[in-house]
């Protein structure tokens, strides 16, 4: 008997570690995903892709059969075309017009059907822009930029900071010229110590900074912000840096802000999960507007 | 209004100046040891007027000119009843003796006034024998562990002695060791407290109602006091368990003036797990030494002066340590090559109270304090290559630190005021400098090339706190007692300034001898925030001040609830309560403790929350059956403007359902064969509780990148602590057999912890089954035995 028990507590003290937890039905459940960061200045392009359990080890498909609709108001805009890739809308009403709040619908065969709403709001250009350009100790070259704007005030304003970085390198040709290469092109990460950014405290770096206009409501604002690059010592070499000011709407602010986090943190253990913001009824992605006001130099 | 205060000034001034009443007052103590005896009543046999001892035993009585029958009492003990001509002040310094007349098992608790005459509410007295009977994990008693059975308490996840205290967070309790705060209870990533025990003399959890004495957190003060040591002889005690063992010795240094008190614990996990580690690390080639371990020491020394002044000298130092150290060593052309390394994770506390406790005159009692209280966190590792042979000779070190804790020097003055036996007036100030190290990081190397030594993080941040209050225990008829007071404190950072006035009132109305409705409100006010990280449950959270940028939390509490005596044997409570809580902080989304090269203020989020619910409390004090039921109904809720995009969601310790029983039983002694006493009592612990909630994301999808159609997948999080784990339920038994022997006592101690081995979540993560992904969850303990040898001389 003595021997029986000590057996039962020495198996039971390896046995009960590990065990498998059912996940609800609910989010086994493929739902459709649409995706469409819309501004004035390009066409309506709506994706759509189907979603997955965690569990599910299956590809995240493009859906190419769905019916999306843009609607302004109650009124059609659009029925979207598939391109095979993406939706897009095709006649002469293909942009989205600033100031506008515009609704997409979308169904597709074994799916419920989603909804999703946002305004295209009104670009806000810079009005003067700054730079400097020094090299730290690690020999790299450091851009420094200050944007300055003006907030309209009045209303609740939501904005955002990118660059897109162009390489080029100048060889000589076989006729006795120059051609000028296209080398690279990309969205460094970029920094900003501004109080009034609001992505810029978890690591200090991203490819968009996004900030409110809560501290700044009304006001004339310069804000500085710098990137990091390999030196260039070749006087073949050369850059040219675009400034992308955005203006966004709120759902198009929190996800970007959302998504920046997302991608600075995935699969680290010691990181607060993000959320990644939705806005996408019954379903998941965003729909947001913006505007782009863009400065190359 | 001016006539007013002009009546209550005359009023008071004749109550207290001209009427013919006269004081007896002096200590309680043990006749057997010299202990003080904490809240042992006093009372007039004839006006039924009464009071009791404070914490250091002292007691001060007011009564009229003539005879008084006063009766001096304490449970567990036999009463004094003295007839007194009371025509002066006296001086009556009162030893009672335990009570070995009655069969000593069928009085147990501490607690002298019943619950429904007791002004205060959401109070609980935790009987150290209680804590020393019930069943105990891996054989370790604690206090913590006892607390958390109790309603309105609840745990943190599994194994774990952390509070969670009416939604508040863990670092909302104030848990106070002889007046010092305590900024880290556990050992062992939150196993095992920090509580010795055998070095215990009383422990006190307040929940809410708190009177104006206390301040500084916002949801609970533990009040641990230490035993001070046998005035009279030398005892000791001890056990010897699976993982630890400890042992308390006290005495008199000089018999009735001055005494001692000593008491240590240290595990042996590390020395028995040495040699398994170095042989198995031998066989891959590697020289390492590993191991963990924690100790505490706790130590008191007593002194009495005279008849009016007493010193008290008490410590408290105790340290975890994880360390990893390896070596390896090769010989390659005539050039010898090593490579040591060590690693270190390491935290501990250490605390220090100088107390003079003084009669100023019969009714003014002053408690003065110095105090110290420092907590550690010291995570780091090294790593030294050498190459030496035949020119050649390089040395190259690195080594890399975190540090991180807050240190603390404090002053207290404390008076207790006892005009009359309808006033009890408590007031006094206070004042802590504070000192923050919020994560700093030391980093240095040692190459041929040169060398760095840097250091880096958040800088060091200092600030005072400073409080004063008044609180009046008042009996306004013999149905109506209110406690009212006020807290006023200030904190002072760089240049910032915060001040905070604080009301208290509890009060209780009795509806007849054995019943009474009580009632209490109590603003709070924290200066202090602790980032604590949800992700893992390291001793990496960080104390850090109220700044200008991040305010103090602030909470406001409402009680209701009524009290009641059944039979003399049993006391029943129900409480309801809500609790609004401000400027409460949590780490923003992404954000983590490392990369400190960010100032903490940039990773966190402010917020408010709140909590609701009802309690009830079901408890058997006397006869050989004890133990209590205890049943929470509660929800818990935060909102922060920038988590959860705004949308309130649950805490993470919010819990619906909690329930706990603890009973203990005890047997009637027998001789054995020997001739020796023998006893035997059994105890059992059953907890359920509604599982944790945490954070998990469960679909994924592509995201839409900026401008791009593919962006990353991510992983969709419905909400923050969206998910709930499985409810948690447990049972432990446990039973003692006591030996009386010849000089002292012995006892055998065997234990079931998780008797039938619930796999209780731990933590859940996605993994593999048979090629399927899943969700898995991970339980710490399964049954675990237990045992120890307890003795006592």
């Amino acid at each position: 008997m003595k021997n029986i028990i000590i057996s039962i507590l020495v198996v039971s003290a390896f046995v009960s570690c590990q065990k498998v937890l059912e996940l609800d039905e609910e989010t086994k459940t493929s739902k459709l995903v649409v995706n469409s960061l819309f501004d004035d200045q390009g066409r309506w392009e709506v994706n759509v892709s189907r979603s997955l359990s965690v569990l599910d080890n299956g590809q995240l498909s493009i859906i190419d059969d769905a019916i999306v609709s843009i609607y302004e108001g109650g009124n059609l805009v659009s029925n979207l075309i598939y391109d095979g890739e993406k939706y897009i809308a095709l006649g002469l009403i293909s942009s989205p017009i600033a100031g506008k709040e515009y609704r997409v619908e979308v169904s597709a065969p074994n799916y419920n059907s989603v909804s999703s709403k946002d305004i295209c709001p009104v670009s806000i250009p810079l009005i003067n822009v700054v730079t400097d350009t020094a090299i730290n100790s690690f020999n790299e070259g450091v851009v420094t930029f200050d944007v300055t704007f003006q907030d309209p005030g009045g209303s609740d304003n939501y904005y955002g900071i990118g660059l897109e970085i162009t390489r080029y390198y100048i060889q000589s040709n076989t006729s006795g010229g120059f051609d000028t290469i296209l080398s690279d092109v990309y969205e460094p990460y970029i920094n900003s110590t501004n109080p009034i950014i609001d992505n810029s405290g978890t690591d200090n770096f991203s490819q968009t900074l996004t900030f409110k206009d809560n501290l700044i409501e009304g006001e004339r604002t310069t804000l500085s912000f710098d990137y990091s690059y390999y030196y260039i010592s070749s006087p073949n070499e050369y850059i040219v840096s675009k400034i992308k000011f955005y203006s966004f709407s709120e759902a198009t602010y929190n996800y970007t802000k959302s998504y920046e986090a997302f991608r600075n943190t995935d699969g680290n253990p010691f990181a607060e999960p993000v959320q990644v913001y939705t806005n996408v009824e019954n379903g998941f992605g965003i729909f947001g507007g913006r505007s782009i006001y863009e400065l190359e130099f | 209004m001016k006539n007013l205060f002009l009546l209550l000034f005359f009023s008071i001034f004749i109550t207290f100046s001209f009427s013919q009443d006269y004081t007896i007052s002096g200590f309680i103590s043990d006749a057997g040891s010299g202990e003080k005896l904490i809240q042992a009543t006093v009372l007039d046999l004839n006006s039924s007027f009464g009071t009791s001892s404070n914490l250091y035993g002292f007691y001060s009585f007011t009564l009229p000119k003539g005879e008084v029958q006063v009766r001096f009492s304490y449970v567990g003990y036999q009463s004094i009843i003295k007839t007194i001509k009371l025509d002066t002040n006296l001086r009556i310094n009162i030893e009672l003796k335990a009570n070995s007349t009655l069969d000593e098992f069928t009085v147990v608790g501490t607690e002298s006034e019943q619950i429904q005459e007791r002004t205060q509410m959401s109070t609980v007295d935790v009987s150290m024998e209680k804590v020393k009977s019930l069943p105990v994990f891996l054989g370790e008693q604690d206090i913590m562990k006892t607390i958390q059975l109790l309603p309105g308490v609840q745990s943190g996840s599994e194994g774990s002695s952390g509070l969670y205290v009416r939604g508040g967070g863990p670092d909302q309790n104030l848990i106070l060791l002889d007046g010092v705060p305590v900024y880290n209870a556990s050992h062992l990533f939150g196993f095992f407290s920090v509580f010795n025990a055998d070095a215990i003399n009383s422990v006190q959890l307040i929940k809410g109602g708190f009177p104006a004495r206390y301040g500084g957190r916002l949801s609970s003060v533990i009040d641990i006091r230490m035993k001070e040591g046998n005035q009279k002889e030398f005892h000791g005690e001890g056990s010897i368990g699976l993982i630890a063992s400890r042992f308390s010795f006290e005495g008199p240094i000089v018999k009735d003036k001055t005494s001692f008190i000593i008491s240590a614990r240290r595990t042996y996990i590390d020395l028995l797990a040495r040699p398994v580690i170095k042989a198995a690390a031998k066989s891959q080639g590697t020289n390492l030494v590993a191991g963990y371990y924690f100790y505490d020491l706790n130590a008191k020394i007593n002194h009495k002066i005279n008849d009016n002044n007493r010193l008290f000298l008490s410590t408290y130092v105790g340290n975890d340590k994880f360390y990893a150290n390896s070596q390896e060593s090769y010989t390659f052309n005539a050039i010898e090559s090593t490579y040591d390394s060590e690693n270190i994770l390491k935290w501990g506390n250490a605390i220090a109270a100088l107390r003079w406790n003084s009669i100023i005159n019969d009714k003014l009692f002053v408690n003065t304090t110095l105090r110290y209280s420092k907590y550690n966190f010291n995570v780091g590792f090294s790593e030294t290559s050498t190459e030496k042979g035949p020119g050649v000779d390089n040395t190259n070190s690195f080594s890399f630190n975190y540090i991180s804790g807050i240190e603390d020097w404090s002053g207290n003055v404390d008076f207790d005021f006892v005009p009359s036996p309808n006033h009890y007036i408590k007031f006094g100030i206070g004042n802590t400098y504070h000192t923050f190290s919020p994560g700093v990081n030391q980093f240095k190397t040692t190459e041929a090339a040169g060398s760095i030594d840097t250091t880096f993080g958040s800088r060091n941040q200092y600030a005072h706190e400073a409080s004063i209050y008044i609180e009046d225990d008042l009996k306004i008829s013999e149905l109506l007692k209110v406690n009212i007071g006020l807290h006023g404190s200030a904190f002072f950072v760089n240049n910032t300034n915060y001040m905070s006035f604080q009301p208290r009132f509890s009060g209780r109305y009795l509806l007849d001898e054995t019943i009474s409705i009580k009632a209490s409100y109590a603003r709070m006010a924290q200066f202090l925030h602790l980032l604590t990280n949800t992700s893992i449950g390291l001793p990496t959270d960080l104390w850090v001040p109220a700044t200008d940028r991040i305010a103090p939390q602030t909470s406001d509490q409402i009680a209701i609830g009524f009290a009641k005596t059944l039979k003399k044997q049993y006391e029943v409570s129900v409480e309801g309560y809500y609790k609004w809580m401000n400027n409460l902080i949590e780490y923003k989304d992404g954000a983590s403790f490392f990369g400190s090269e960010t100032d903490w203020q940039d990773k966190v989020e402010s917020g408010r929350g709140w909590s609701y619910g009802g309690e009830l409390l079901l408890e058997k004090k006397l006869g050989k059956t004890t133990g209590w039921i205890g049943y929470t109904l509660s929800w818990t809720n935060r909102q922060f403007d920038n988590i959860n995009f705004g949308e309130v969601f649950p805490y993470k310790y919010d819990r619906r359902h909690d329930f706990g029983i603890a009973v203990t039983h005890k047997f009637n002694k027998k001789v054995d064969k020997k001739g020796r006493d023998k006893w035997i009592d059994v105890g059992a612990v059953f907890v359920y509780g509604t599982g944790n909630a945490t954070t998990l994301g469960l679909e994924r999808y592509n995201g839409a990148g900026n401008g791009n159609f593919f962006g990353n997948e991510i992983v969709h999080i419905d909400g923050r602590n969206n998910y709930r784990m499985p409810n948690y339920h447990r049972l432990d038994l446990g039973v003692n057999i006591h030996t009386k022997l010849k000089r002292g006592e012995r006892t055998w101690s065997f234990g079931l912890y998780n008797a039938y081995s619930r796999q209780n979540p731990f933590y859940l993560f996605f993994g593999f089954e048979n090629n399927e992904r899943v969700l898995k969850q991970i339980s710490l303990f399964p049954i675990l035995p237990s045992f120890s040898y307890n003795f006592k001389f």
